[in-house]
């Protein structure tokens, strides 16, 4: 069937209605990327096989990543007539009591984490009820959703139907009020008024750069040529980071309507999603997403009947961290290795195939229906003076909760880390935070003060990049975090400019000087000479701001340099810097690092301290690790 | 040599994209799927076929990181390095992989059963540090823990016990 008018939009909504609110019980399993590796894969299945052995009638739906990573597995549930609940960690093993819980008594008191009264939807105008009436007394000791201090702080406006729809499903976005968007922009308004309404939205590319996207759109459209193209970069190289990943094994559609819309807006004909290699589930998704759109001619000829043509293709990139950059990617797309050039002309003049072309990321094509569909005031109404709406945030390294989470902008780093990453786990100290991949910055603790804000991050010598939050704690060397970074740089610069390909390797090896205890002060100079080099002669960003988290790490952590430069490192991460010893008062005898050990460097009776022989240690660091008593020192 | 096997997958990759020359990385990823590396007597056939510099081939080949142009092993195992990953110590891991496996740095071991691998963020930074045996990824894995059988599950049928069982056995064998 092809949706040709805004009734028959309508109908396919209905169908959609049907299929999230069923008659029996919908069970809900988070199975993006992150999920799976928790194994929701065989709750699924263990699910299924439980309730086919206790003839408990239910669906099985795979749904997106509703950011609660520390809980996962997680499991929501919804009987017709009460309040959805969810629940986590649902293991394999705990399935069979969930079950029968949920057959006997409709609610697994034990697992439930919170219940939800009504659909979260930005769309409807009475959002769906669960529940009909008041709140039943079995569910009242369950919290309720709103009062739930993890998504108190959040807005939901990219990952509005993550968790909630199945990925795989059109009907189901559409139901959520997916596509209408699509049809307002093409039906309804001219290319103009798009991109005017993009543009008051203040709407900025979610990529790191903070560019206006509306300004970029318009550039693009009254660019000289025929052919143009709208590109979607889902190319995030940056390591410790997944939350376009997610989003997109959790809502295709969106970012797939975005693109559409921004085709229409820009009059473009033809899209290219460029996805990174590495991205299995996120790549079946998107096609699957794009399979479906086109079944229902929501991409191809004469989309709803308003005379638009409009195609997209997925191109599997081959995982080079350069390829976040614009002509980088470009040249991807055409099959070429991905270097840069320079863009004394921009790309929205001349870009893939020397045509105008407009990249945005993932996330920013994500927030363009919700601004088509709830109008630019409403979205300029969430956020600061200049940065507005919300940005999704990965959070993870040394936390309590690690999740993914959406938050408006503006909210302090402060709130983010303590509230919704749970703070630090016990025993340690926060140290720094990084923020915006290798080409970012480390921050102090105390910086946490900061709010999230493209202009106060700017100023604080950090960016945001594509939004990931890593804590990192006092077990950290920032030496060797600074060391880290260059490295990875080295392996990812793609040695087209020399500024940037012999820069990043002059760097390692001066960072190197302090993690063998042997730099001094002239090498903190000629750091800051060199890096000064590369920040005005660099080809490309990757070249232009390589050398930031050094820099930042020597401004706000000198101490820790300066202890190397004595030889000493005080988190005992520097290998050459450290030698382990056993507290014999400290120890427990219990013999875990005699068995750890790999080249049995480690000896002794039971009962007593073992002995280490420093002849045969290669301080590969498995003693210190599984010690619970932390009798290994460095 | 269009009747050799090997050279046949090579053919039906460049059909499935209609031999088109800007298709060529999505080719070299059906292509290092199916045999598990590019090899040179892959890039000149493509080069042939697609109507491209050799050296374009090979560019591609080597710049881009799914890419390999040494073979990989049976079983390829990834670290992840990412940053989160890093700060919990994957960098020991995969020191410790490769002790065990006796494989210096990245590459395969001499039989070709193992092959070894640094990548970058498997977006599973909550879970970390993570690892993937043959695409199966295994959470919160360590150092210490490797050699001792942990017990976690991992994603499909293998479960993390068995990836060390894997290697455990290689090495009795041995």
């Amino acid at each position: 069937m092809k949706i040709s008018t805004a009734a028959d939009l309508e109908r396919l909504k209905q169908e959609g209605h049907k299929q999230l609110h069923p008659d029996t019980v919908r069970i809900m399993v988070g199975t993006a990327t992150c999920c799976l590796a928790r194994g929701a894969g065989k709750v699924i299945k263990a699910i299924e096989r439980e309730a086919a052995a206790q003839k408990f009638a239910c669906t099985i739906v795979p749904v997106g990543c509703i950011g609660l990573c520390y809980q996962e597995p997680t499991v929501e549930v919804i009987q017709p007539g009460k309040p959805r609940i969810a629940y986590g960690p649902v293991t394999v093993d705990d399935v069979p009591e969930f079950v029968k819980a949920l057959a006997a008594t409709g609610v697994d008191k034990k697992r439930a984490l919170f219940r939800s009264e009504q659909e979260y939807s930005l769309f409807a105008a009475e959002p769906y009820r669960y529940a009909k009436g008041a709140v039943s007394d079995e569910f009242k000791d369950i919290t309720a959703y709103s009062d739930v201090p993890f998504y108190k702080k959040q807005v939901k406006i990219c990952l509005r139907n993550a968790g909630t729809i199945n990925p795989e499903s059109i009907e189901e976005y559409i139901a959520m009020g997916g596509y209408a968007a699509l049809a307002k922009a093409v039906t309804q308004m001219t290319p103009d008024q798009v991109i005017h309404e993009v543009t008051k939205s203040n709407l900025r590319g979610r990529g790191g750069g903070g560019f206006s996207t509306g300004k970029k759109w318009t550039e693009c459209r009254k660019a000289p040529g025929g052919q143009r193209y709208v590109l979607c970069n889902v190319s995030e190289g940056d390591p410790g980071i997944g939350m376009h990943k997610s989003l997109l094994e959790s809502d295709p559609h969106t970012v797939l309507e975005g693109l559409i819309i921004g085709g229409y807006a820009i009059g473009a004909a033809q899209g290219y999603i460029y996805i990174s290699s590495g991205y299995p589930l996120g790549l079946k998704r998107l096609q699957k997403a794009i399979e479906q759109a086109e079944a229902y001619g929501l991409l191809g000829t004469n989309i709803l009947g308003s005379g638009f043509n409009f195609s997209v293709t997925v191109k599997e990139g081959g995982g080079a961290y350069v390829c976040g950059e614009s002509t980088a990617l470009m040249a991807g797309l055409e099959g070429r290795i991905g270097e840069p050039r320079p863009k004394y002309i921009h790309t929205a003049v001349k870009g893939l195939w020397d045509s105008p072309s407009n990249l945005n990321n993932v996330e920013t094509w994500a927030n363009v229906p919700v601004i088509i569909n709830k109008g630019a005031d409403w979205f300029s109404g969430i956020g600061t003076g200049s940065s507005k709406g919300t940005k999704v945030i990965g959070i993870s390294g040394s936390v309590n909760t690690p999740c993914l989470v959406e938050v408006p902008m503006g909210t302090p780093f402060k709130e983010i880390f303590n509230e919704l990453g749970g703070g630090v786990p016990a025993k340690r100290k926060l140290k720094a935070f990084q923020t915006g991949g290798p080409s970012g910055g480390v921050l102090p603790a105390r910086m946490l003060s900061l709010n999230l804000d493209y202009e106060e991050m700017g100023k604080a010598g950090t960016n945001l990049g594509s939004g990931g939050f890593i804590a990192i704690d006092n077990r950290a060397c920032m030496v060797d975090i600074a060391r880290f970074f260059t490295q990875f740089l080295i392996e990812e610069s793609c040695g087209k400019c020399v500024p940037c390909r012999e820069g990043v390797k002059r760097l390692l090896q001066l960072i190197n000087n302090f993690t063998i205890g042997i730099g001094t002060e002239e090498h903190l100079t000629l750091i800051k000479e060199l890096a000064f080099a590369m920040e005005k002669a660099s080809l490309c960003d990757l070249g232009k701001t390589a050398p930031s988290v050094v820099q930042y790490a020597i401004k706000y952590f000198k101490d820790e340099f300066e202890a190397h430069m004595q030889g000493q490192c005080p988190a005992g991460v520097c290998k050459d810097l450290i030698f382990y010893s056993i507290e014999s008062k400290v120890c427990t005898a219990c013999g875990a690092c005699i068995r750890a050990c790999p080249v049995s460097a480690i000896s002794g009776e039971p009962g007593s301290t073992p002995t280490l022989d420093m002849k045969k240690c290669i301080k590969c660091g498995a003693c210190k690790e599984v010690c619970d008593v932390e009798a290994i020192t460095t | 040599m269009d009747n050799n096997p090997a050279m046949k997958t090579l053919d039906s990759a460049i059909e499935k994209y209609s031999g088109k020359k800007e298709a060529l990385l999505s080719i070299m990823h059906e292509i290092q799927k199916a045999q598990g590396s590019i090899s040179e007597d892959a890039a000149r056939y493509l080069s042939g076929k697609l109507d491209i510099p050799v050296s374009q081939v090979f560019s591609a080949a080597t710049f881009y990181r799914a890419f390999s142009t040494e073979p990989r092993g049976k079983h390829h195992i990834k670290v992840c390095t990412g940053t989160s990953c890093y700060m919990r110590s994957s960098e020991k891991i995969f020191e410790r992989i490769g002790r065990e496996l006796n494989i210096t740095g990245e590459g395969a071991s001499e039989d070709g059963e193992f092959s070894v691998e640094k990548v970058r963020c498997m977006g599973c930074c909550n879970a970390g540090p993570v690892m993937a045996i043959d695409e199966q990824i295994c959470e919160d894995v360590s150092a210490g823990k490797l050699p001792d059988l942990p017990k976690q599950e991992i994603i499909g049928e293998m479960t993390h016990s068995k990836a060390t069982t894997v290697i455990k056995k290689y090495r009795e064998e041995k």
